[in-house]
């Protein structure tokens, strides 16, 4: 029986060509999978998380809203306690909430008016993804965050899972009120919250 | 292609694959934040039996104090499981309450305008309404709300005969006006359905109450003007997820349809939206 015998050229050409192409196709998937699980959480350049350090002022350039900060807790039915609304431009940060810059959602609040006068956040929901938000703190850091993306949300389906959820670098939240205005119970129907990312520390 | 080739190949492919296959998983269990689920199945009929040790130090601090001094049935405050056998307010307690029970009402010829239109002294009207609240008190609510109630309003002033004459009696205009009122009370008698007390609780985080969350809890009612969503579906009536508040240091109740929480770098999660306008 004949048994056919290629070229030994051929023999040791062809095949390897092929694995060699397996093999960069196997590493470019790699690759891509590796930049894919990078990006979901704090990307190659963020700098590393602060340490705990109190807030101490908070401008979002964009809207030109600019506040020192005081800090606030919970009221007593569980909700976010919030600045007098007879100083509506006051902002202040949630002080159960991370500090800006440290690992997970630090969470920062303003009015949308008060007292018949605008807030401090009273353009929050014009502020887009790629804004810069900057919050001063008392180690004399600055923490610089880019906005991610706004959401207006009804208040009775309030996300609290994204905006409190822990996450794996720090993060920012701006929430303020929005939508329809409800006469009967004076107040906003829906919050407007805005998502960003930790991405740069200055000296103040 | 050889033999040797093809083994080569396939190694090659192989690696690739399990490459592949490793760094899935390894990226599926790096940001799978649900995997290590720490909340709690809980609907509207069953309460957590999630009791970790935050839970345990609740307990000592805000829900066991709460225990001992509410829990007693005899105890007439606030707590809600308490108030189902309140004595003010249970209907199972007041169907035995001579003071507000208006079957006893029934009977009590200085208040009862009822009665009192009845309380013409005969005797026929007397031993007709004592005989039909002494039954319907006594042997239970539910004999007492189904005659009661069958007879009143289906037959009443007509056919009220009917079983008036059999319990009372002896004329017969004022034995079918005596059943006929009693047949009228039967919303008393009805009071005597909610049967279901879990007072008996250890612990009124798990009870079984439909309200026997502590006063600083929201309860199952919160925010209930939404349904769906993508709680649990364990048991309830509708979907229900649940997160652990901190602020109260309860697994809350919770209609809305958000995913699970997760917080620990948030020490105390915020119930709600904020009320940052006006």
């Amino acid at each position: 029986m004949a048994v056919t015998e290629k070229d030994p050229d051929t023999k040791k050409s062809g095949p390897s060509m092929t694995n060699i192409s397996i093999f960069l196709i196997v590493v470019l998937v790699l690759l891509a999978l590796i930049a894919g699980a990078n990006s979901g959480s704090s990307g190659p350049n963020s700098p590393a998380p602060l340490t705990s350090s109190a807030p101490t002022k908070v401008t979002v350039p964009s809207i030109s809203a600019e506040s020192d900060l005081v800090p606030t807790g919970l009221q007593e039915n569980g909700s976010l306690e919030v600045p007098p609304v007879s100083q509506p431009m006051q902002a202040s940060w949630f002080d159960q909430s991370p500090t800006p810059g440290e690992v997970g959602p630090s969470v920062i609040l303003g009015h949308v008016n008060g007292g018949g006068q605008p807030g401090i956040f009273a353009n929050l929901k014009d502020v887009v993804a790629g804004a810069q938000v900057f919050v001063d703190r008392a180690d004399g850091q600055r923490a610089v965050f880019e906005v991610a993306r706004v959401e207006t949300i009804p208040k009775d389906s309030f996300p609290t899972d994204a905006v409190y959820n822990d996450t794996a670098n720090p993060q920012l939240r701006l929430i303020t009120c929005g939508g329809d205005y409800d006469r009967g119970a004076r107040s906003y129907r829906s919050n407007v919250i805005v998502y960003a990312d930790f991405v740069e520390v200055q000296k103040v | 292609m050889t033999s040797q080739d093809k083994g080569r190949r396939f190694l090659v492919l192989g690696a690739g694959v399990l490459l592949i296959g490793s760094l899935g998983v390894g990226s599926a269990s790096a940001t799978d934040y649900n995997s290590g689920d720490t909340c709690v199945s809980v609907s509207t009929y069953h309460h957590p039996h999630h009791d970790g040790s935050t839970d345990n130090s609740t307990d000592s601090t805000t829900d066991s104090t709460t225990d001992s001094t509410t829990d007693n049935p005899l105890d007439s405050a606030t707590d809600p499981l308490t108030d189902a056998l309140d004595t003010a307010t249970d209907p199972l307690t007041d169907a035995l309450d001579t003071a507000t029970d208006p079957l006893t009402d029934a009977l009590d010829t200085a208040t009862d305008p009822l009665t009192g239109a009845l309380d013409t002294a005969t005797s026929g009207a007397t031993s007709g309404a004592t005989s039909g609240a002494t039954s319907g008190a006594t042997s239970g609510a539910t004999s007492g709300s189904t005659s009661g109630s069958t007879s009143g309003s289906t037959s009443g002033a007509t056919s009220g005969s009917t079983s008036g004459a059999t319990s009372g009696s002896t004329s017969g205009a004022t034995s079918g006006a005596t059943s006929g009122l009693i047949g009228g009370l039967s919303t008393q008698n009805l009071r005597a359905e909610p049967t279901a007390d879990s007072g008996t609780s250890d612990d009124s985080d798990l009870d079984e109450g439909p309200n026997s969350l502590t006063t600083t809890d929201r309860g199952e009612g919160y925010d209930s003007g939404y349904s769906g969503g993508s709680g649990y579906h364990r048991g309830g009536y509708t979907s229900v997820s649940c997160y652990y508040n901190y602020s109260v240091g309860h697994y809350w109740y919770d209609y809305r349809p958000v995913g699970e929480v997760h917080a620990t770098q948030v020490k105390r999660v915020p119930s709600g939206g904020v009320d940052t306008g006006n």
